[in-house]
């Protein structure tokens, strides 16, 4: 039984190289974060390696030894706190690539995060992937291939892991988790279909109440004077000064507050992600033209471009709540 | 666990099974030492996922268990501790290995040994047997040959080669290739060829030194492994997968020089000309001239290094042929001169641009080729 949920379609192909046999030398494994890419690749090793029946069983001794990252054929190798995946990294693998399986019957290779590869460690990797030793699979995990080498990606089978459908991850939450309606509800609109980010916002309940906070602070602003605006900015750049991962995190949730507002201007209630806010929501989008929504929405783009190029955090935000329009919003 | 043992067998020991300990490893364990006491032995045990050595040494075993403690840590401590009984206990349901010897205490922190990758087993396959002093002097004389670097896998490995009766090591790293024959102790029904990792055979070596008894050999079915059984040791290796290149096509057939000389000498000279020649790519330059009249033949050796000096120096020769000339990488020499017992050689060359080959006089087990280097003369 495969531990993975949704992602039929690679699923049956996958199941179906395994009875014939015909297993590829590389996955590329490709998919937003949290969408299941390395549970996917776990379960790809232990039906590789399966003692039991209907493989992967997820019960006999190799696939619980894969699970718990305990098997030596099973070797995974990620960024932790570096910045890159370096040449070191695949030499060793490349050593142990031309050796027989150890303890079970394929080796598995998983690269999490293969655009971090750097270029001397992608091109030693590309020259493994040339001549494939038998009785081995690499696997590469990446968010996008246009990071990766095109060499490397065209070696590769291309797999590409779909979002989970909100219907199906509330089902799972509610059946598998015991997720009340509600929260299981809003979990499945905020992750936008990536399940490993729902439950690890579920185990982590301190999450959820950041996220509150967070999207309490950013939507209040719209009908706000200038002068709290720049307390915000200027807030916003003390915290996240040299912290990348928060600081594109916190863009994000600008993000889907602007789409949401996008989508109930558009009358599309349905799709929004932050339902536990719609009445603000709506108030919102009733004195915003849709004009002035979308040319937001672009200068938001403009913020993520700038995060990535590394600009001045305190400048783009300042620029930023100058660039928001200003509603009086009525109360009820 | 509970059990006791003398310091200087578990030193002993750890010292066996601390040559296949994973230096770097993506996988955390392979760092550790695997203890397990059963019946009246404390078997060792470490793994580097390409070869596993397992130990046994001598204990008093009062209740069996098995933890795994970092190698690095258990020798370091082993072996400062003054030669005497060490009681070993774990308590149950702990992973806090203790140490008790004499006035001296301590306790390691371990992990369980549920989690160490299992040895190979290798029961059945083909199993012969060889004196460890002729695979001893096989292993030497050709592992160095092998190549280092992995661009090229299965020359990092020595070609194995089983024959009925003989068995036949050859390294290649594509600028030299060692081929060494030696009679098996027992013969085998079928021909068969694997390659086995260098590292692997290097490690075997430093412990054939204290082997009296014949080594057994079992290769398994798969031809994925290898087992060596020694006295008390036991070692598993991964087998290297693909083919080795038909290395016979690069022993020369025929020559148009021999020169027979004496070892010694010739090590001594080619040294020599090394402090000069590893100024100019490690090259020497080496004409051979026969004899004619009274005189004897001889070999002249020189090395020269830009803005450096140069170096000539010659050894007496007996030579066959004509005079010939050849340029060589003086390690290429040195690595084989110094790895052959006897002591004469022959040195058969036939154009600069054609290999040499080197052969020990007073034996036909071992053939050695150096490819020359092309230089201006």
């Amino acid at each position: 039984m495969w531990q993975v949920i949704g992602q039929d379609k690679i699923l049956a192909l996958l199941d179906y190289s395994l009875k014939s046999g015909d297993i590829a030398h590389a996955y590329l494994l490709l998919g937003p974060q949290h969408v299941g890419k390395r549970t996917l690749a776990i379960s790809f090793a232990q039906a590789l390696n399966c003692d039991g029946q209907g493989a992967p069983c997820g019960q006999c001794a190799s696939c619980r030894r894969i699970w718990e990252g305990k098997h030596s054929d099973v070797i995974s190798i990620g960024l932790g706190v570096r910045r890159a995946i370096s040449i070191d990294d695949i030499r060793e693998l490349q050593h142990l690539a031309n050796l027989p399986p150890y303890e079970g019957k394929h080796r598995v290779f998983i690269i999490d995060g293969a655009e971090y590869l750097s270029v001397e460690a992608a091109n030693a990797l590309l020259k493994i992937l040339e001549e494939p030793p038998p009785k081995l699979t690499w696997l590469l995990l990446a968010s996008d291939d246009q990071y990766l080498l095109p060499t490397v990606v065209s070696r590769c089978q291309r797999l590409e892991l779909r979002p989970l459908p909100r219907e199906q991850m509330r089902r799972f939450l509610i059946e598998s988790r015991q997720v009340e309606w509600s929260k299981a509800d809003l979990l499945s609109r905020l992750s936008q279909g990536c399940l490993g980010w729902a439950l690890s916002a579920l185990d982590g309940d301190e999450w959820l109440e950041q996220r509150c906070q967070v999207v309490s602070k950013l939507s209040s602003l719209l009908d706000t004077s200038f002068a709290e605006r720049f307390d915000y900015a200027q807030a916003r750049a003390a915290e996240l000064e040299k912290k990348h991962e928060p600081a594109v995190e916190l863009v994000n949730a600008w993000f889907g507050w602007w789409r949401d507002l996008l989508l109930t201007k558009m009358n599309g209630m349905e799709s929004i992600a932050n339902i536990d806010y719609q009445d603000l929501l709506r108030a919102q989008a009733s004195v915003l033209s849709l004009v002035e929504i979308r040319e937001f929405i672009g200068k938001l783009y403009k913020m993520q471009q700038g995060l990535v190029n590394n600009a001045n955090l305190r400048l783009m935000f300042e620029w930023l709540m100058v660039n928001m329009p200003r509603k009086e919003l009525l109360h009820e | 666990m509970k059990l006791s043992c003398l310091q200087e067998n578990l030193s002993k020991g750890l010292n066996i099974v601390g040559r296949s300990v994973a230096t770097r490893s993506t996988l955390p364990i392979t760092q550790n030492v695997l203890l397990a006491a059963e019946q009246s032995q404390l078997k060792l045990v470490t793994t580097n996922l390409e070869m596993a050595t397992t130990c046994w040494i001598g204990a008093k075993v009062e209740q069996e268990g098995a933890i795994t403690i970092p190698a690095r840590l258990l020798t370091d401590f082993v072996n400062s501790l003054p030669n005497d009984l060490i009681e070993i206990t774990l308590p149950p349901n702990s992973h806090m290995l203790e140490f008790n010897s004499g006035r001296i205490r301590a306790h390691m922190n371990g992990i369980d040994a549920e989690d160490f990758p299992p040895t190979p087993q290798i029961n059945n396959g083909i199993i012969t047997h060889i004196e460890a002093d002729a695979l001893r002097q096989g292993i030497t004389q050709v592992v160095f040959a092998a190549a280092t670097e992995e661009s090229r896998p299965v020359l990092a490995g020595i070609n194995t080669e089983f024959e009925n009766e003989q068995l036949n090591l050859v390294a290649a790293d594509g600028y030299r290739l060692a081929l060494h024959k030696m009679p098996l102790a027992s013969t085998i029904e079928q021909q068969y060829t694997v390659i086995i990792p260098a590292r692997t055979l290097n490690e075997l070596n430093h412990l054939l030194g204290n082997q009296q008894d014949p080594v057994e050999i079992t290769i398994n079915e798969q031809r994925s492994q290898v087992l060596f059984r020694l006295k008390n040791v036991e070692i598993v290796s991964q087998l290297i997968q693909g083919s080795f290149p038909d290395y016979s096509q690069v022993i020369p057939k025929s020559y148009t020089t021999r020169a027979v000389v004496d070892i010694t000498e010739f090590m001594r000279v080619a040294k020599m000309s090394s402090v000069f020649a590893r100024n100019a790519n490690g090259i020497i330059r080496l004409l051979i001239t026969p004899g004619a009249d009274l005189n004897a033949g001889k070999i002249t050796i020189s090395a020269q290094a830009e803005e450096i000096g140069d170096n000539v120096s010659e050894v007496d020769a007996l030579v066959d042929g004509e005079e010939a000339k050849i340029a060589f990488n003086v390690k290429y020499l040195s690595d084989v001169l110094s790895s052959i017992p006897q002591s004469q050689i022959a040195l058969e060359i036939s154009t600069p641009s054609s290999p040499g080959v080197i052969r020990p006089i007073g034996v036909d087990n071992y053939v050695h080729v150096i490819m020359p280097m092309f230089v201006q003369w």
